[in-house]
């Protein structure tokens, strides 16, 4: 039993070895100097990431608060790969801050809260992990600390997130009061589509959506992404949206299956809001993290299409994008980082003639704009054409034809700034920047992953394999 | 297997390219790598080692029912023949050019032979579609940062509407991957599908736009001037003599044997479009200053005849179309290559500052003249044989729209000698004052082209019984 | 009407009336003080339910330890009724549609509900609210959660010193 314990727990147990390890540097007496931190913190995080792949089983603990399986296993690897290429792009911007081991240990645990929270079967449980991954969050926003727009950002997060996780507390217990039970397995049998149960869900649902920042819950989105400290966004924008659509797609297919026409027409409505407004607003912007923001809220909105699709392929498509979506968007978070931290500039104005000084960057920004925009060879595509492909299996061709035009509108934008790159020229552009290896190590892993899984099919199988729909 | 390094010798020549040290190496490797690449297809063409490596096939995705399957029938083999044909001539031409940042240059023309070369070899439909956008990019970036004053805009322009199309293709793959009865890509799948009329004639139409931008035909043709202008004229040379055949094959390999009751709904209204742009084309093409665009605009002219032959339904029309496509391929390229080399020598294009070039450079004249009658299909010309038959076809349709059509004939004469006599004959002007005559390089390989220009006027045997298979397979579906 | 009707309608008026006031309130020391009376008539409503640890949890917690957060903040931050940003008066009203149409869906998803219809209230019998119970279930059933909790305040604490200390 106590083998079974720490196998199962694997994923949640070495963040928190790891918590405990900075949190006893941080209040014992050795005067540690950031770079040994980072340093040590990298490499327990690579530990864990390559610790994640060896020795799985399925199983349950503690009964229904815990279970995993070999799908779930997968989404938590592929956040831990997630937060290993944040620790490796934050290095350029923590080697000067003062409080190095507290980024740590509010990362952690806020990747323990999203790690609770997949493996969780019962609303409680849920619920738990969520305020878990999402309360660290608030106050990283707010790390860079002689920044007034940092704290700003924060305080829009924290009131967003705080309205959210009402309102799916609300949600949460008119389900309780109508069926009687918190379980996940429980749950499907009792649930009649009366109509204070759809209230409740469609609550549930909100609180979601505010989440994943699907249009109209999107607003926190652009200000708190724009003031963060760019490791901190990378974060939130990547591993956060990630965990809440592996819990989504897997809540909506097994909890909710009953109601699944409901929410089939109100995935409908919300991807077409939030693919058009993403767009629309992305196209307006001139701060590159804006624009990185409204763009990473119209690829929620490809996501919920392929969720929409409710098979075995929707599951698929929507873990495999996010894995795609992992590399592509720390790509490019990753050159912004880098920018930001030595020169802080993050106007597009700024990026113009970037090529210029910094080829090596600006073809890494570019394949990355290329991949989020969906154009072959890179992953990118090939996510998008996944989900398309779910989406379509319910023969809805409305759907797919707005999707169609959203990623001719999305490569709009997208081009603008690979042209700005690359053939604008600027009198004052970007000068050299200097990476260490952490950040060069950061984007070998991001483009191979966005070369590799679109190519190497392997992926895409393993995944669906891995799969259930309904 | 010969197929699969087909692909593959251009993408590792290309990304060995990107990593060359200096001018000449990324020039070097790029030139061999070419060459080795139509030794390839020669070898694929003539079957020495066996035609079962012309075809190749694995799993790829498979929860999808998508395979990489790539094999060389009759019309891929002479557009794959085209295009190793092309690289290495336009490399040649542009060795002694020097361009900032080479090994980029260079890089980028190689991954964009690899994705030409994939979308002919292609029965794959999603592999088809990847082919069909990778070789978008190399080429944006190429017109972007090696091209004229206005590129930034024109490119622009290029991509997103190409990439609209390309998008509109997808929903039809989707819409028809749906009805195949096994749910696979595969073209044999697709040749399969039992659809209603309406739902063919949307499928056909979302296809065929996508084909007609890239072709392009009249009225989605409005990107191609700009652009080939603003290209640097190798791309050009690749752009217009390779690319466009891409649209070409499509209609033939993909459009019209899938949906051949749609293709005879539409025939009629298509063939007007494109008879409408061959003459408007040729009557701008009049008016025309700039070489470029001069060639441009003839450019539209001719693939709109293709494209009118194709929806003819007529064997000898579609037998025309399949010579054609090479044909145009070499003799246009051939054009570029006086329009770049009177580019890089004398610094401008416009017809109005040149002349009396003939006595400067004799050579050049001659070639251009033999290029500029090929152009206007002469006999003799490998033009000439192409254009009969697509002409003969088409009269079998509708002796009217032959008729039309041939008026753009005649404005061909027009504009091209009328091009010919600015250029060559006159007085010299101040800028050409200066010129001198081919290098000895170029010549050989404009000779070259000549020679096969003149040779398949006369012969056009070869190119004809390699297409044949395709051609049979075509015509049947269309009457079936 | 028997006592525990009495109590429960008086109680209901009661927080129903405070929570408007406290929305209301010019003054935000006002706010706070109609808040802790919403916390007492839900304390009372729990105290009805059967539930006594529960109520006096929320007093302690809610009415003891955060309500006087709220005022040692007011009265730092010297908040009073001149800072108060007014807004818009278009958003004023479309915050009443949006409010009043929640408000009215739910009131009417609940009187259509099958599990309230026709139901009474266990007043005086149910034994969930008891410590016993929370507490037996508090370290068997839900073990896990309590733990994490714990990990959520350790992470809280790390993020406000971090925020809060003088740099």
């Amino acid at each position: 039993m106590l083998n079974d314990f720490f196998i199962l727990m694997k994923f949640e147990l070495l963040p928190a070895v790891i918590f405990f390890v900075l949190l006893f540097i941080k209040v014992g007496t050795a005067e540690l100097s950031n770079a040994s931190i980072i340093r040590l913190a990298n490499i327990l995080l690579f530990i864990n990431l390559v610790a994640g792949f060896f020795y799985n089983k399925d199983g349950g603990m503690f009964g229904d608060m815990f279970h995993t399986n070999a799908l779930i296993v997968l989404q938590k690897s592929i956040l831990n790969l997630g937060i290993f290429i944040v620790s490796l792009q934050a290095e350029a911007w923590l080697r000067t801050h003062k409080h190095v081991i507290e980024f740590y240990l509010l990362l952690l645990s806020s990747l323990m809260g999203m790690f609770f929270m997949i493996s969780g079967a019962n609303l409680l449980m849920f619920y738990l992990g969520l305020e878990l991954a999402t309360i660290p969050l608030a106050a990283l926003a707010n790390f860079d600390l002689e920044k007034r727009k940092s704290s700003e950002a924060a305080m829009k997060l924290i009131m967003s997130s705080a309205f959210s996780s009402g309102l799916l507390l609300f949600g949460i217990s008119l389900m309780y009061g109508t069926t009687g039970t918190l379980g996940f397995a429980q749950l499907p049998a009792l649930l009649n589509g009366s109509n204070l149960q759809v209230f409740a869900f469609v609550l549930l649902f909100a609180g979601f959506a505010f989440k994943i920042s699907v249009v109209p819950f999107h607003l926190w989105t652009a200000d708190v992404y724009e003031g963060a400290p760019v490791p901190v966004t990378s974060f939130l924008s990547v591993v956060s949206k990630g965990a809440f659509i592996f819990v989504f797609a897997s809540v909506l297919y097994t909890v909710f299956k009953p109601l699944a026409d409901t929410w089939y027409h109100m995935l409908f409505l919300l991807s077409v809001l939030t693919m058009v407004i993403g767009n629309l607003f992305a196209l307006r912007q001139q701060n590159i993290k804006r624009m990185l923001a409204f763009s990473s809220i119209a690829q929620m909105g490809f996501i919920l299409i392929g969720i929409s699709g409710s098979s075995q392929a929707g599951t698929a498509s929507a873990v495999y994008f996010v894995l795609v979506y992992v590399f592509t968007n720390l790509a490019a978070f990753g050159v912004v980082a880098l920018v930001s931290a030595q020169t802080g500039k993050e106007d597009i104005t700024d990026y113009k003639g970037f090529h210029a000084t910094n080829p090596v960057l600006a073809w890494v920004l570019a394949i990355a704009l290329f991949s989020l925009a969906g154009v072959p060879p890179t992953a990118g595509f090939f996510g998008k054409f996944f989900l398309i492909m779910a989406g379509a299996a319910k023969q809805n061709y409305w759907l797919i034809t707005i999707a169609a035009l959203n990623m001719i509108v999305s490569l709009y934008y997208y081009l603008n700034l690979v042209k700005a790159l690359f053939m604008d020229a600027n009198a004052s552009p970007v000068p050299k920047i200097t990476f260490g290896v952490y950040a060069k190590l950061a984007i070998v892993i991001c483009i191979a992953g966005m070369v590799l899984s679109g190519l190497a099919s392997v992926v895409y199988e393993y995944i669906y394999n891995l799969s259930t729909g309904f | 297997m010969i197929a699969l390094f087909l692909i593959l010798l251009p993408l590792i020549g290309g990304l060995a390219t990107f990593f060359a040290k200096s001018n000449s190496g990324a020039k070097n490797i790029s030139l061999f790598v070419s060459l080795l690449t139509l030794l390839l297809v020669i070898a694929g063409i003539s079957g020495i080692f066996g035609s079962s490596l012309n075809f190749y096939d694995s799993a790829w995705i498979t929860p999808l029912g998508a395979r990489f399957t790539i094999g060389l029938d009759g019309m891929s083999k002479m557009l794959c023949l085209l295009t190793a044909i092309s690289f290495p001539v336009v490399f040649g031409v542009v060795y002694n050019n020097k361009y900032p940042q080479p090994a980029s240059f260079f890089g980028l023309m190689l991954l964009l032979q690899t994705g030409l070369m994939g979308v002919f070899m292609a029965t794959d439909c999603l592999l088809f579609y990847f082919f069909w956008e990778l070789a978008l990019i190399p080429a944006y970036f190429l017109c972007s940062i090696w091209g004229g004053d206005k590129r930034i805009k024109v490119t622009f322009k290029f991509f997103i509407y190409t990439f609209i199309g390309s998008l509109l293709m997808l929903v039809g793959i989707l819409y028809i991957y749906f009805k195949t009865p096994d749910h696979s890509f595969a073209l044999t799948s697709f040749y399969k599908i039992k659809l209603s009329a309406a739902e063919e004639n949307f499928a056909f139409l979302l296809f065929f736009i996508a084909f007609a931008i890239k072709m392009p035909v009249f009225p989605f043709h409005t990107w191609q001037p700009d652009t080939y202008e603003q290209a640097p004229t190798p791309v050009t040379m690749i752009l217009s003599g390779v690319m466009v055949k891409m649209g070409l094959f499509a209609v033939l390999r993909w459009l019209v044997p899938v949906f051949p009751a749609a293709s005879t709904h539409f025939s009629h209204i298509i063939i007007l479009l494109s008879v409408i742009g061959m003459v408007y084309a040729s009557l701008i093409a009049i008016r025309q200053d700039d070489l470029k665009r001069l060639i441009a605009y003839s450019s539209i002219a001719h693939i709109g005849l293709m494209c009118a032959a194709i929806f003819s339904a007529q064997q000898i029309g579609i037998e025309g179309v399949m010579i054609q496509m090479f044909n145009h391929g070499i003799n246009v390229i051939g054009l570029w290559i006086v329009a770049e080399v009177i580019e890089t020598q004398l610094g401008t294009r416009k017809l109005s500052e040149l002349g009396g070039l003939a006595s400067k450079a004799p050579a050049l004249a001659i070639i251009l003249v033999v290029m500029a009658l090929a152009n206007i299909a002469l006999p003799l010309t490998n033009a000439f044989v192409g254009e009969f038959m697509m002409f003969n076809g088409l009269f079998r349709y509708n002796v009217w729209m032959a008729a039309v059509a041939g008026i753009s004939i005649i404005l061909a004469a027009v504009y091209t000698l009328n091009m010919i006599q600015k250029i060559f004959y006159g007085e010299t002007t101040v800028v050409t004052d200066g010129a001198i005559d081919l290098a000895m390089g170029t010549k050989i390989i404009l000779v070259v082209l000549v020679v096969l220009v003149l040779a398949l006027g006369i012969y056009p045997q070869p190119i004809l019984q390699l297409t044949s298979d395709t051609v049979a397979a075509v015509f049947s579906k269309f009457h079936s | 009407m028997s006592t525990s009707e009495i109590l429960f309608w008086f109680l209901s008026v009661l927080a129903l009336f405070s929570a408007i006031m406290v929305l209301v309130s010019k003054n935000p020391i006002h706010s706070v003080l109609w808040l802790i009376v919403v916390f007492f008539a839900i304390s009372g409503h729990y105290l009805l339910l059967n539930a006594q640890f529960l109520a006096i949890v929320n007093i302690i917690v809610y009415a003891g330890a955060i309500m006087v957060l709220f005022l040692f903040v007011i009265m730092l931050m010297n908040l009073n009724k001149e800072t108060e940003p007014s807004r818009n008066i278009w958003m004023k009203f479309s915050g009443v549609i949006s409010g009043g149409l929640l408000l009215w869906i739910f009131v009417s998803a609940t009187r259509s509900a099958g599990e309230i219809v026709g139901k009474t209230a266990m007043i005086k019998e149910g034994s969930i609210g008891l410590i016993e119970n929370l507490g037996k279930v508090l370290f068997t059933q839900y073990a896990l959660p309590f733990e994490i909790s714990s990990v959520l305040f350790l992470s809280a604490m790390v993020g406000a010193v971090v925020i809060g200390k003088k740099q």
